[in-house]
């Protein structure tokens, strides 16, 4: 016994077999149905001092935004004279909201693309020939960009920011054409065509869309597709930003009500 | 919180309200009258040359006759290969002259030739199993633009991808890569024998009530519904499409039949298009 070899942890005699682990999928799981779009919470008037504000949440992910909206306000002396609103629209993520590494302070060159496309959405929904010399700034900031997904996934962030900084416009009593609503589907590798979907896919197409007068103001689509194709995924996305048109109103009813009721604006959270 | 910069496409034309009326109304008859007096669907001419740069890959330099001039540089390294990154093999950098390197019209047209390109492009980049070459493409605006760079940038690219030439690889696919120093033998990166696998190129389309208009000019973008960034394939497959901002002239957006109309359009002038480009190619 004294031979035994007590420096070393030596394994079982009989041997043994190593651990089996079932494959995890790719991405998580999608409950929803293919035509299914997820529940969204808007909520306006959170921020006092801007102009008009607006915070959007989507039920069974944590992506939250918020946007607030000041203007119109006159541009100052120094730019030069504009017969309509000059509209400005800034997509900001906070330093905490990603999954894993902090994300930087300094704007880089993937806010700036989702800032500009915001504006070109946002646009020509504002009634911009009614303030001539008057700047209209939309502030978004992501404060959660949705941790069940492995990447960020950009079409999910603008549609969600398109969505509330419509409302916040409109808090803001800037006068619009139209409420802009915005939706987002993706083809699936059976080819078949998901609303909303929650993860991430190589073809995508992205739709603002003014429901009541059956207008686009802005399409961003992703991945080779055919024309037919792009046809198609623009005509479901439109539809599924239809859909999202409900809840846009109802955040800006809500608040009209609570101004006739209450003649102060109501900035308890509820629901 | 000081007002965000406004982008340089916001700028607005040196046109009156007067002058863009007109323009707008001349635009929506049927058939429209360009003031250039171009049919919808023709580009203005330009003038490109190839291979210009000795100490590049391959390099462009293609000229609008507006003076939108730019100036394409590709070269390449070996990089080792990782996992998962095919969409890194490509860099693209575009400079503006005059503007700053953030400036939301490079960042737009860096991401717009990336999108366009870099998908298929990645493919091609292998060396045997364990390497591969990594493309920098820099792209250099000597105008500021008086009509949208895009189309402008892309036929550039894609001439200057046409005339890359990497040089041969004289080892094998396991071993550590070891090239021929004969440039004589140096490999295109897309052999003339298969046109159809040419690089995408990028049309800009602007809509004004019904009728659609391909490269238009700025103030034809100033009194647009809307203008749109196509990119397509030798096939006519739309890569990408995005929307870009149109003039302030008008509120509202566009109907989906002309964007349905626009994406359709997009095919058969594409192809236009690349047959010029590939006359342009073999002419070098």
């Amino acid at each position: 016994m004294a031979l035994a070899d007590r420096r070393r942890i030596n394994g079982p005699l009989t041997g043994t077999t190593p651990p089996l682990f079932t494959s995890t999928p790719e991405s998580p799981i999608s409950l929803k149905s293919a035509r299914d779009i997820r529940p969204v919470f808007i909520k306006t008037s959170l921020t006092p001092p801007a102009h008009g504000s607006a915070y959007l949440e989507i039920h069974t992910s944590t992506l939250k935004l918020s946007a607030s909206v000041y203007g119109p306000r006159p541009l100052p002396p120094s730019a030069p004279f504009s017969p309509h609103a000059r509209v400005t629209a800034e997509v900001k993520f906070a330093p905490f909201s990603t999954p894993g590494i902090r994300r930087g302070y300094v704007r880089d060159n993937f806010e700036r693309d989702l800032s500009s496309q915001l504006q070109i959405a946002l646009c020509r929904a504002i009634n911009t020939a009614k303030y001539p010399k008057s700047g209209v700034d939309v502030f978004v900031t992501i404060i959660d960009t949705g941790s069940n997904a492995r990447e960020v996934n950009e079409f999910e962030i603008l549609t969600a920011a398109i969505n509330v900084s419509s409302v916040a416009v409109c808090d803001a009593g800037v006068e619009m054409v139209d409420l802009v609503s915005a939706g987002f589907v993706g083809r699936d590798a059976q080819g078949d065509i998901v609303c909303d979907p929650e993860n991430v896919m190589e073809k995508m197409c992205l739709v603002s869309y003014m429901a009541a007068r059956d207008e686009i103001t802005m399409v961003w689509t992703k991945g080779e597709m055919e024309g037919e194709e792009v046809v198609k995924m623009t005509d479901v996305a439109a539809e599924t930003a239809g859909r999202t048109r409900g809840v846009v109103s109802e955040a800006v009813k809500e608040r009209v009500w609570s101004l006739q009721l209450g003649g102060k604006p109501d900035v308890k959270m509820s629901g | 919180m000081a007002p965000p910069q406004a982008t340089n496409l916001t700028a607005t034309t040196p046109l009156s309200p007067a002058e863009l009326s007109y323009l707008r109304t001349s635009l929506l008859l049927s058939p429209p009258i360009r003031p250039d007096a171009r049919s919808p669907t023709t580009f203005r001419p330009l003038t490109a040359e190839l291979d210009i740069l000795p100490s590049t890959h391959g390099s462009s330099r293609i000229v609008w006759p507006d003076g939108g001039e730019c100036i394409v540089g590709i070269k390449a390294e070996v990089e080792k290969a990782v996992v998962d990154g095919q969409n890194k093999r490509v860099e693209v950098s575009v400079e503006v002259a005059g503007q700053r390197d953030d400036d939301p019209l490079a960042v737009f047209l860096t991401q717009s030739v990336l999108d366009t390109i870099a998908p298929r492009l990645g493919e091609r980049l292998n060396i045997g199993e364990r390497w591969n070459w990594k493309v920098y493409i820099d792209i250099l605006l000597l105008t500021p633009p008086i009509s949208h760079p895009s189309t402008l940038l892309s036929l550039g690219v894609n001439l200057a991808l046409r005339c890359t030439k990497l040089p041969l690889l004289i080892s094998a696919a396991e071993e550590d890569p070891l090239f021929s120093d004969d440039w004589d033998l140096a490999k295109p990166l897309y052999p003339s024998n298969t046109p159809s696998e040419v690089p995408a190129i990028s049309l800009l389309v602007a809509s004004v009530g019904e009728n659609v208009f391909f490269d238009p000019t700025r103030e034809e973008m100033s009194v647009a519904d809307c203008v749109l960034v196509v990119s397509v394939d030798y096939d006519g497959k739309v890569i990408a499409l995005r929307t870009l901002e149109s003039g302030s002239v008008g509120e509202g957006g566009v109907n989906r039949k002309v964007v349905a109309r626009i994406v359709s359009q997009c095919a058969e002038v594409g192809r236009e298009v690349f047959e010029g480009l590939e006359a342009i190619a073999k002419a070098g």
